[in-house]
């Protein structure tokens, strides 16, 4: 077809939207309302998953395994220590957090004590040497300056966190010197004095990984560090449990079950954080699938009802030497409009209610609990509007278009 | 060579209880370029329903309409789209304007459809617009236009193309005498100087005595009409 051709037919569409401006108004805000409930429940449903999610990742340890070496074993109830025993470094949590990708943070712990030098009478602090992943698990809260970063820990920084009573007993602030088992480390964070989820809430440090020896007292025994993987959603702790074991198994050989233990949850209550989630998604599916027939089914009612008030024009455009493509393009030229225009106010409409809706909630429950605007919700919109706009915008003009000039006019 | 030929239509309309009625039983006509015929004839005798098939907009139980030596069924729909948009005039019993479009608009159309560019499709309509008389009234929907401004407006659509053939239903049935004569002059001046060929639908006896030939539309079929002096 001749450009100017298709472009007159474009023009004819827009025109119509134009001269009819309560009918064109009434069609958008049938698409308008269709997509701003779509997008109101899958923002609503995301937000709510992710609360639950976050709910399950910190208050339970169901998204936590244990690579554990076995300092010794218990027989007849009674612990023998064993004389070997693997030591992990920073290159095994490395080389697991590779095996495991991005599904996990790994990262490694050990504890120990050490003397801290104050004026005055002499002091101890709990030592955690962590790498820099922990920050994710442990999720500090800072009074005052920041976690130690990868690099930190890989060039065996001398820096510290301090723990809030620490930090008192010291007199720190970030910048200062903390010297343990007389060795000079930077702080560089402070916690807050609620700090969620940090064990250590006496008098202790965090350090890193690498600069475990130099920061705590000298073991009996070699310590015995272990690595936490953390999952990033409790779907996949059964695959990242199936990774670290043929990891152990290539780290450690054949035998890997002596030298070291994998730990995670009761099986038990992982299967049922998973079915809650999963019935939750379901649910929330269930309402997003009714919302979007709703809101097809709105679209499809608004321009439906325009096309076939609009037959007699079809009829009276043919009688003029239309052909059946100038009419489809005058129509979907229309279509596009409508619910272009229609979705892009829907998805603002939608986004601006679900964000209202959870506000009510949070003020109602006290639950931390916020819509998401995520791009797939946008996407399932789109599309929606789309096909629905496109399809039965065009579909019945097409078959309008079908019939003979005369009975499209006489049509009633 | 004849410029539009029918030769043994036929049209029968399926009722809604599956009867049938037979309206067109066999009409034969040929109408030369720039030959002005008028149709006369009962209400309900199928003038309309013979217009509309010579005009592409419906298809015939049986029979052959030709135009310009092109058979209708031969075409396909795109081409009779072509062939209604730059060769046929249809001006309709009720005139069947877009009523969100202004009178201008409303002309402009079929130009528009042939992919004519709008800055010329414009002028052209306001050129036909002024032929019929409408040359204040071009920004007017017509809403706003009374019956014969309505009907001016729909002869002007249908000639801004510049049709071979005119087909027009009853075109001044809603006129008053002045607006009527300005549409018989217009009508004879398209058949004398532009060669365009009128087929007309009329009860009206001025109109009917200006054409060149008078048929009666009878039983389904066309007769040829003894004169405007046994109308009544
Ligand atoms: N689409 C149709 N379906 C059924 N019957 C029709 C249809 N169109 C016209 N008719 C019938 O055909 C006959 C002729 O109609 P028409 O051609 O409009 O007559 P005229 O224009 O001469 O008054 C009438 O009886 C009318 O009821
Ligand atoms: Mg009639």
């Amino acid at each position: 077809m001749h450009p100017s051709l298709l472009a007159s037919s474009f023009r004819v569409g827009v025109q119509s939207l134009r001269l009819n401006p309560l009918r064109t108004v009434l069609s958008t805000l049938g698409v308008v309302i269709g997509v701003a409930s779509l997008v109101a429940v899958l923002a609503v449903g995301d937000g709510a998953e992710s609360f639950a999610r976050e709910q399950i990742a910190t208050t339970t340890d169901l998204q936590t395994l244990l690579v554990v070496p076995n300092t010794g074993q218990t027989i007849d109830g009674i612990r023998i220590p064993r004389a070997t025993y693997p030591v992990f470094t920073l290159a095994d949590v490395d080389s697991l957090a590779r095996a495991l990708g991005p599904r996990a943070t790994v990262s490694a712990t050990v504890t120990g004590g050490a003397r801290v030098t104050l004026p005055g009478r002499a002091r101890a602090a709990a030592v955690m040497a962590v790498t820099s992943g922990a920050e994710e698990r442990l999720r500090p809260r800072f009074a005052a300056g920041r976690f130690f970063t990868a690099a930190e820990v890989r060039s065996a920084e001398r820096v510290a966190v301090a723990s809030p009573a620490l930090a008192t007993a010291a007199h720190l602030s970030v910048g200062d010197t903390l010297r343990l088992e007389g060795h000079a480390f930077r702080v560089v964070g402070i916690l807050a004095p609620a700090a969620r989820r940090v064990a250590p809430l006496g008098m202790a440090a965090l350090v890193p990984f690498t600069v475990a020896d130099s920061a705590m007292a000298p073991p009996a025994s070699p310590r015995a560090p272990q690595i936490m993987v953390r999952a990033a959603r409790v779907e996949t702790v059964d695959t990242l449990r199936r990774l670290a074991e043929r990891w152990a198994a290539t780290r450690l050989g054949p035998g890997w079950k002596d030298e070291a233990s994998i730990e995670t949850s009761s099986p038990a209550r992982l299967v049922q954080a998973r079915q809650g989630i999963r019935v939750f998604k379901m649910v929330m599916g269930a309402f997003a699938g009714i919302s979007l027939v709703v809101g097809g089914l709105g679209i499809m009612n608004v321009l439906l009802a325009a096309v076939t008030e609009r037959t007699r024009e079809i009829g009276i455009r043919k009688a003029a030497g239309a052909r059946q493509r100038d009419i489809m393009i005058q129509f979907l030229a229309e279509s596009v409009a409508i619910t272009g225009a229609g979705s892009v106010l829907g998805v603002v409409l939608g986004l601006g209610g679900a964000f209202a809706i959870t506000a009510v909630i949070r003020s109602a429950s006290e639950a931390p609990i916020y819509a998401a605007a995520t791009w797939q919700t946008v996407a399932v919109a789109a599309v929606v509007s789309i096909v629905v706009g496109l399809a039965f915008g065009t579909f019945p003009a097409l078959r309008a278009a079908r019939l003979s000039p005369i009975d499209a006019i006489r049509h009633e | 060579m004849a410029i539009l030929e029918a030769a043994g239509l036929r049209k029968v309309y399926r009722g809604g209880d599956g009867s049938s009625i037979e309206v067109l039983a066999g009409v034969d006509l040929a109408v030369q370029r720039g030959e002005f015929v008028a149709i006369v004839g009962a209400s309900g005798a199928g003038k309309s329903t013979l217009l509309q098939l010579l005009g592409a907009l419906d298809a015939p139980t049986a029979g052959t309409i030709a135009l310009a030596g092109e058979l209708y069924a031969d075409q396909t729909p795109e081409r009779l789209a072509v062939l209604r948009n730059r060769k046929l005039g249809f001006v309709f019993q009720f005139h069947h304007l877009l009523r969100e479009f202004n009178a201008l608009e409303n002309v402009m159309m079929p130009l528009l459809i042939a992919g004519t560019a709008p800055a010329a499709a414009r002028s052209r309509a306001e050129e036909l617009l002024a032929v019929v008389g409408l040359a204040g009234r071009m920004t007017h929907r017509p809403a706003a236009l009374s019956g014969g401004e309505q009907q001016r407006v729909a002869v002007a659509r249908a000639l801004v193309a510049d049709p071979l053939v005119l087909l027009a239903d009853e075109p001044s049935g809603n006129l008053d005498y002045h607006n009527s004569e300005l549409l018989h002059d217009l009508f004879a001046t398209l058949a004398r100087q532009l060669e365009t060929a009128l087929v007309v639908v009329t009860h009206n006896r001025l109109l009917a005595g200006r054409a060149d030939r008078i048929l009666a539309m009878e039983h389904g079929r066309l007769l040829a009409h003894p004169g405007v002096e046994a109308m009544p």
